[in-house]
């Protein structure tokens, strides 16, 4: 079974760069631009991460992490702040996401925080 | 003005004096009679010289003696006054004062008035010279021109009017304080601007500490940092500490109007001739349009920097993976192209990303995340990372010191990179760049030298400043906005560390900077 992967940005580029750099990594990847039945896709889907961005209509990032955490703890769900803003790791800190990655990205680091994550709970599921 | 002689303080008790001298001693009678003479005559000096009008008069009004300065005055020469009342001659009207006198005469007391006459202003003073029994004999008359003095206080009050009245009307609230603290003067725009409703309100506080203690508690006031004030932040108090001229500013709040406003508050204390001061003047300034300005500025320059992130996010991972792709396909040229658009990608939201340092430096919000590292480690992945792209310059790190600081690991990084990236864009091509590493007295101490042009001394100063830019290299061509030394010295400064130049043209410069060590 692949390893699934959400993305939550409202640029369309964006979406299209990371889905082409994450799936020739072999992974499966959803992409989204809004937080429309968030909750649903991924108790439809179960993705072991997914990236989310700040700044995005309707709804604050920052609010949708808040809300993820509580239904979803880090050993079921990685959520990892996608973001321009300068100080993506403060929010990513006090939203209680697992990580940050920020705008523009290294494609080589958004492959090391991937690798990261999905590792974490590979093992897991090894263990188990 | 002549004081020596006071009418208000003559008194005939000279003359009483030598009349009992009289009565007891008949025998020295020539002697007293000199006496009395010489008396008489330095007298009459002395009314003679004085520049107050002064006439002398009997009981029927007659005049006695009238000096020089009456006669100047009235046009009469003392001649035709002498024995003769005011009405018998042709005097100025004003100086025919007869019921005055009379009421003197009548009451034995003193008597001060005013007249006019041509345009000028006299006080006079008539007073009883009382004779042994007690009646008064005759009337010395002084009559003093107070029209410059008159003229001097109407300018005066005219100007105290005008100031009063430029201070009650002027949009800033001034307080002055005396060195307790009590408030001695102030306008109306300060209880306005802090919500209050009257100047009693304001009087009523009498003290800077009530004042204090009043924004702090009803006006929940903050500082720009948001934390709550302390009786310490006042620049009042700050004065009395010593400082020339602080200020602070406050956020303050009025739930009661439901009204945010920022106040900005600067006291100086007011020297006098040797230095000291008793009282301290404060400005008190309603800030919160400008302040509200420059959030809406510090808004935009935040939304613009990350609209700007947006597309090179995207411009950056296409650019990549398309260099992955030819690396497999052995285009070289591709290849490099691609890389080009990479890394000017890098170098575009480097500029974004200072000028949204710059935006957060000016407006104090520079968080700092502090963590305790090796500074060596940072310092080797720096040069490392910056040899990779600058190939032409020659990297020494000579490390005299190796210690963990507590500092935010980025933004020291962001340091080291601004300093050797400038080193290298003022130096010739394949010149050396010194590092050196050194620790003093609980400091850290980071020199970097490079040879390059230099930085002449009268621009020194100004390296540090925002926006400053030393003229156009004639090595390099890479744009850059002249913010990095800006948010280099911030930040460092921010650290509580110290940054510094030394430089001589044309043979190069050398940046020292300092961080605490824990």
């Amino acid at each position: 079974m692949k390893n699934k992967i959400f993305i939550f940005d409202d640029d369309e580029a964006i979406l299209e760069a990371a889905k082409i750099i994450l799936e020739d990594k072999g992974y499966q990847v959803k992409t989204f631009f809004n937080f429309d039945d968030i909750f649903d896709q991924i108790d439809l889907h179960r993705p072991q991460l997914i990236f989310v961005d700040l700044w995005m209509p309707k709804i604050n990032g920052e609010d949708i992490i808040k809300n993820l955490r509580q239904k979803y703890n880090k050993d079921i769900l990685s959520i990892i702040v996608l973001s321009a803003n300068r100080d993506t790791s403060k929010i990513a800190k006090n939203c209680g996401a697992d990580d940050y990655l920020n705008k523009p990205f290294d494609i080589s680091d958004l492959e090391k925080i991937v690798d990261k994550y999905i590792n974490k709970h590979i093992n897991r599921q090894f263990i188990a | 003005m002549l004081y020596l002689f006071s009418p208000r303080r003559l008194s005939i008790g000279n003359f009483m004096q030598l009349k009992k001298g009289f009565d007891q001693n008949p025998n020295n009678i020539d002697n007293i009679i000199n006496k009395l003479n010489q008396q008489i005559q330095s007298l009459k000096n002395v009314l003679l010289a004085s520049e107050d009008q002064i006439a002398i008069y009997d009981q029927k009004h007659r005049f006695l003696y009238a000096n020089k300065a009456f006669e100047m005055i009235t046009g009469v020469s003392t001649e035709k006054l002498i024995g003769k009342t005011s009405a018998q001659i042709k005097l100025p009207n004003v100086f025919k004062i007869g019921r005055k006198l009379t009421r003197v005469l009548k009451t034995g007391r003193q008597f001060t008035g005013e007249l006019k006459y041509k345009k000028h202003i006299f006080e006079y003073v008539l007073t009883p010279i009382l004779n042994s029994n007690s009646s008064s004999s005759i009337i010395l008359g002084t009559f003093r021109d107070l029209t410059k003095r008159v003229q001097v206080e109407k300018e005066f009050k005219y100007a105290k009017t005008q100031m009063e009245v430029i201070l009650k009307n002027l949009a800033d609230g001034i307080v002055v304080f005396n060195t307790k603290g009590d408030i001695v003067y102030f306008n109306d725009s300060v209880w306005k601007i802090i919500f209050l409703h009257s100047s009693e309100d304001f009087l009523k506080m009498k003290n800077i500490r009530n004042i204090i203690k009043y924004l702090a508690k009803d006006l929940d006031a903050t500082s720009e940092q948001s934390k709550p004030i302390s009786i310490n932040d006042s620049p009042t108090l700050r004065v009395l500490r010593g400082e020339f001229e602080p200020q602070a500013i406050f956020q303050i709040f009025s739930s009661k109007e439901n009204e945010k406003r920022y106040i900005s508050i600067k006291s100086r204390p007011v020297i006098e001739d040797e230095g000291n001061f008793n009282l301290i003047v404060s400005i008190i300034e309603d800030i919160t349009q400008q302040k509200e300005l420059e959030e809406r500025k510090d808004e935009f320059i935040n939304v613009l920097s990350h609209e700007l992130k947006t597309p090179l996010t995207s411009i950056k991972a296409f650019a990549q993976i398309l260099e992955r792709k030819f690396r497999s396909s052995s285009d070289l040229h591709a290849q490099r192209l691609l890389s080009q658009i990479n890394f000017q990608v890098d170098h575009f939201s480097k500029l974004v990303n200072q000028l949204l340092d710059t935006t957060q430096l000016y407006s104090n919000n520079l968080t700092l995340y502090k963590n305790a590292f090796k500074f060596n480690d940072l310092v080797k992945e720096t040069v490392s990372e910056i040899s990779k792209i600058d190939t032409c310059h020659n990297y020494i790190v000579n490390y005299r010191a190796d210690v963990n600081i507590v500092a935010d690991r980025n933004r020291i990084g962001q340091v080291l990179t601004n300093i050797l990236s400038n080193a290298a864009r003022y130096s010739p091509q394949n010149a050396k760049v010194l590092i050196k590493i050194s620790a003093k007295d609980n400091s850290l101490v980071v020199s970097i030298k490079d040879f390059g042009i230099g930085i002449p001394q009268y621009e020194q100063n100004k390296i540090f400043d925002r926006f400053y830019q030393i003229r156009k290299t004639i090595y390099h061509h890479d744009p850059h906005l002249g913010l990095g030394l800006y948010i280099s010295s911030q930040i460092i400064k921010s650290h509580g560390g110290i940054i510094k130049i030394k430089s001589q043209e044309s043979k190069g410069s050398v940046f020292y900077f300092t961080l605490p060590i824990q």
